[in-house]
């Protein structure tokens, strides 16, 4: 019963879905934009996007300064669920083991090891995923409370433990979100443990619960379903008849609860009570297999009741829709043999819900999808056609990063051609500039250790003007001149001079303060060109280099990656080739079952209209006898 | 399921007379006056009634005066009497039909299919309990598992490769756009301008919406702009609840460093108490 066990996997996912870190909580952009993708189910570009956050982080020397620091957890734990979603459960877990073998709080480590656990569960590994269980001791947090109880119940009843499953279920009774789930798998795991009364009592119970949304209402109508089956195995046809009367019409269950419905009644003899859920049935979609059994039950009825008439009518009308639909799964294994079932399932508008793969059965000359419906709800099927879409997925990446490859090459063709040329005049005036820029740089770094050094050793005649040092030179020289001549007209002229030089003297000690600290606002004074200056030569460098850096060195990156992306091209072909003819096969074999079904209940109409019209026919004659 | 009484009348009317008619056959004449041979009897029995698909169920009949007794479906000819073991896969009335000199006599006997008992939670079988197109589906999914390793792989490789040439650190600017917690408005539509250049008009899906809603980040905008100061117009169409439309301007500047700028807008809806747009820098 596939049915059952999706809904205890659904059931899992309920409770356990991820909880989204919300706009306001938010730190780390690229976790943000990581969720963006995921949330809408691209989880290729939500784990490339994590993949390299995470990357970066765990190179930094200070982590801890990072924004991604705030979610880091989350990230990680998210890395799994991703990985789980995109179906790559090999990789799944790895980084949530990573956390858990860190050094984190408690509370932290439990959570991994929930988490881990459930990825664990869903991968089938199930005693990793009691082992992971195990670790969580101490502090859990609140809101995960319930789900971890909830999954060992599920693990204990996977690995055959039902009595545990029992024993934890019977703790989880008060948990309002899981009530429906809890009900029900706590029935399911009675019945495995062989206490079958119990089990019906609390399936009794788990079909009587209240139930809001569709989930609920969902494992509701299972618990009658199997109830209703229990009784009527046990032949309690008039509680079986109650239980599945429970079951929502509309709900997906409703087919097989009208029909067992049907057959409790029929088992009791009472074929006219039969008859009320049977046609009912008997209008619904006729690729359903218990609207296509109930064909057949409904002229059964009538047939026992003595109504050939009627019987011959419905067994005519039965005979009819086999035939019909044998036709139609003939189409349909025609359609997926000329592949159109693939080039269905590639096209893109129509996958918009849950129930796309049913809808193909709206496009021309798609194959009769309905047919397909039990092998859809197969794990390893859904699994199949999901991997096939990521090859389709991944197929027209790879093309696209192709173009992208070639449009590299263009651009760092044309950036070439733009650059070449120019720069060898760019860095020829470079040179010159960075040139005269140091050499600028230098004289006023002189001239600051200059008067750094006047502060402690005062040298007046360094702060002189022009004139004044010209004034100074010329004293010098006419002193020179005169030399030691004791003529009279020179001794007045080396006397003047020697008043010339004590102004200037003086003139340069009186005013050195004044000047000194002039010159250190002028050299002040400066900064703000130097640092101006600065920026730009720095800005240039960086420009200029990222010149180079904008079309050198990727001719072997580009290479290497181009030769990956052919390589993953062709493998993705074969891929999908191989895949698309393993989901045609399975499809095909699964509608040659049903056609095989067809054939044998084709067979039974017919003979069932000859019988019917054989026995009316005697019915009248023996009543005209009388 | 409740049924009403109307509808429970309807069905058990069984219009024997129309179904007759309508088969179009004429009534057999009346008895002859010889006296007819004995008319055959025949008897059939399954057990067990109820099984699960494919499980035997022996069939067991006898018959007298009979020249040739048939058992349907998908039994043929057989004995006057015997038993047969068959394994309905659905329910099925089996009737066996012994014709004779007397004429021909009926009996039924019917098979209820019953549903496998609910399974054990998700087990996992053995390898020798896979069936091959299972194991050939593991084998398969194993290599596209690896086909998808190697292609993240070269995503991000390319990615970096991609920042490297078209956007380099120098001179990147990314903007991001979020929702306030919480916010119930439906947004349509957001416009960028940088330095009066528009540089993204982009118009939301109601997948996307969901996304924003649950508190994804959408990186809406990677470009390239020089160090400094920098002017940013956003414009956020959307609509309130009961429908009617809003439209929000706001103007900010940020400052591009040397080292990749990351903008992040947070819109809220007018009615929110929340600033309509907040600018936040990384």
């Amino acid at each position: 019963m596939r049915a059952t066990r999706q809904l205890i996997g659904l059931s899992l996912a309920l409770g356990l879905a991820a909880r989204p870190a919300t706009g306001g909580d938010l730190r780390d952009l690229y976790f943000g934009e990581a969720l963006y993708h995921a949330y809408q189910g691209q989880y290729f570009d939500a784990l490339q996007r994590l993949d390299t956050e995470l990357a970066q982080y765990h190179v930094l020397d200070e982590p801890e300064l990072d924004t991604l620091h705030y979610h880091i957890n989350d990230a990680e734990f998210s890395v799994g669920d991703f990985e789980l979603d995109y179906r790559m459960h090999q990789r799944a877990g790895r980084a949530i083991k990573a956390v858990l073998e860190g050094a984190v709080d408690e509370a932290v480590r439990n959570e991994a090891a929930f988490r881990l656990a459930r990825i664990q569960f869903q991968k089938g590994q199930l005693d990793d995923a009691l082992q992971a269980l195990a670790r969580i001791k101490g502090t859990v947090p609140e809101e995960i409370r319930g789900d971890v109880e909830f999954l060992r119940a599920n693990v204990y009843m996977a690995t055959g433990q039902p009595s545990e499953a029992v024993k934890v279920l019977a703790q989880l009774k008060s948990n309002e979100s899981l009530a429906g789930f809890v009900a029900y798998n706590l029935g399911i795991a009675r019945l495995q443990d062989g206490r079958t009364q119990e089990a019906i009592e609390q399936l009794d119970k788990a079909g009587q619960l209240p139930a809001g949304d569709p989930a609920s209402l969902a494992i509701r109508d299972k618990s009658n379903l199997v109830l209703g089956t229990m009784l009527f195995e046990s032949g309690n046809f008039e509680r079986a008849r109650q239980s599945l009367d429970r079951v929502h019409l509309e709900g997906p269950f409703s087919n097989q609860a009208l029909l067992r419905a049907g057959w409790a009644e029929a088992s009791a003899h009472q074929y006219d009570r039969a008859l009320v859920p049977w046609n009912i049935l008997v209008d619904r979609e006729p690729t359903d297999a218990a609207v296509q059994e109930v064909m057949l039950a409904v002229p059964h009825a009538y047939a026992s009741m003595k109504l050939y008439g009627r019987a011959a009518i419905g067994y005519g009308r039965a005979l009819e829709l086999f035939s019909n639909q044998i036709e139609r799964v003939d189409a349909s294994v025609r359609s997926i043999q000329e592949g159109r079932f693939l080039n269905a399932l590639i096209r893109e508008e129509s996958r918009e819900d849950e129930t796309w793969v049913i809808r193909l059965r709206n496009l021309p000359d798609a194959p009769e999808t309905y047919y397909l419906m039990e092998l859809m709800a197969s794990h390893d099927f859904q699994t199949a056609l999901q991997n096939y879409l990521d090859l389709e997925d991944l197929r027209s990446r790879l093309i696209t990063w192709k173009t992208s490859l070639d449009a590299f090459d263009d651009i760092i063709r044309l950036r070439g051609q733009n650059y070449e040329p120019l720069l060898p005049e760019v860095d020829a005036q470079f040179r010159e500039l960075d040139s005269r820029i140091r050499l600028r740089l230098e004289q006023r770094k002189h001239v600051a250790e200059r008067l750094q050094a006047m502060l402690t050793a005062p040298r007046p005649e360094y702060l002189a003007t022009g004139e004044e040092q010209i004034a100074g030179e010329r004293i010098a020289l006419i002193e020179k001149q005169l030399g030691d001549s004791d003529k009279p007209e020179s001794l007045a002229l080396r006397q003047r001079a020697v008043r010339l030089r004590g102004a200037l003297t003086w003139r340069l000690e009186t005013e050195y303060n004044e000047r000194l600290t002039a010159a250190y606002v002028h050299l002040n004074k400066l900064n703000a060109p130097v640092d101006a200056l600065t920026r730009q030569y720095d800005a240039f460098v960086r420009t200029r280099q990222a010149a180079t850096h904008s079309y050198v060195g990727y001719d072997v990156q580009i290479a290497r990656l181009r030769e990956r992306v052919g390589d993953a091209l062709q493998r993705v072909d074969i891929l999908m080739a191989r895949q698309g003819h393993m989901i045609e096969t399975i499809a095909i074999n699964q509608l040659e079952a049903r056609r095989e079904r067809l054939v044998a209940q084709q067979n039974q109409a017919r003979y069932g209209v000859a019988d019917s019209y054989d026995r009316a026919a005697r019915a009248q004659s023996g009543a005209e006898g009388r | 399921m409740r049924f009403s009484s109307s509808l429970r009348t309807a069905v058990l009317f069984g219009l024997v007379a129309l179904a007759l008619m309508a088969n179009g056959k004429k009534p057999i004449a009346a008895a002859q006056l010889a006296p007819p041979p004995a008319p055959p009897s025949v008897a059939l029995s399954a057990s067990p009634a109820s099984v699960q698909a494919g499980q035997p169920v022996t069939l067991t009949w006898s018959s007298t005066n009979a020249t040739s007794v048939t058992l349907e479906p998908s039994v043929g000819r057989v004995a006057a009497q015997g038993s047969t073991t068959v394994r309905p896969s659905q329910s099925t009335t089996y009737t066996v039909t012994a014709t004779g000199a007397g004429g021909s006599a009926h009996a039924s006997a019917q098979v209820i299919i019953t549903p496998a008992p609910p399974p054990a939670a998700v087990q996992e079988p053995s390898q020798e309990e896979i069936p091959s197109d299972q194991r050939q589906m593991r084998g398969l999914d194993e290599q596209i598992q690896e086909i998808k390793s190697d292609a993240l792989r070269m995503s991000a490789e390319l990615s970096r490769l991609e920042e490297k040439l078209l956007y380099p650190s120098g001179t990147q600017v990314a903007i991001f756009v979020a929702l306030a917690k919480g916010d119930t408005m439906r947004l349509d539509a957001v416009r960028l301008q940088i330095d009066g250049q528009l540089v993204a008009h982009y118009i939301y899906s109601a997948k996307e919406l969901k996304a924003l809603r649950k508190g994804g980040v959408q990186r809406i905008y990677v470009g390239n702009v020089a160090t400094g100061d920098h002017k940013l117009d956003v414009l956020v169409d959307g609509k309130l609840e009961d429908g009617a439309d809003f439209s929000r301007t706001g103007q900010f500047t940020f400052r591009k460093e040397v080292k990749p700028k990351l903008v992040g807008l947070t819109l809220a809806g007018p009615r929110s108490g929340n600033t309509p747009i907040a600018l936040g820098e990384w």
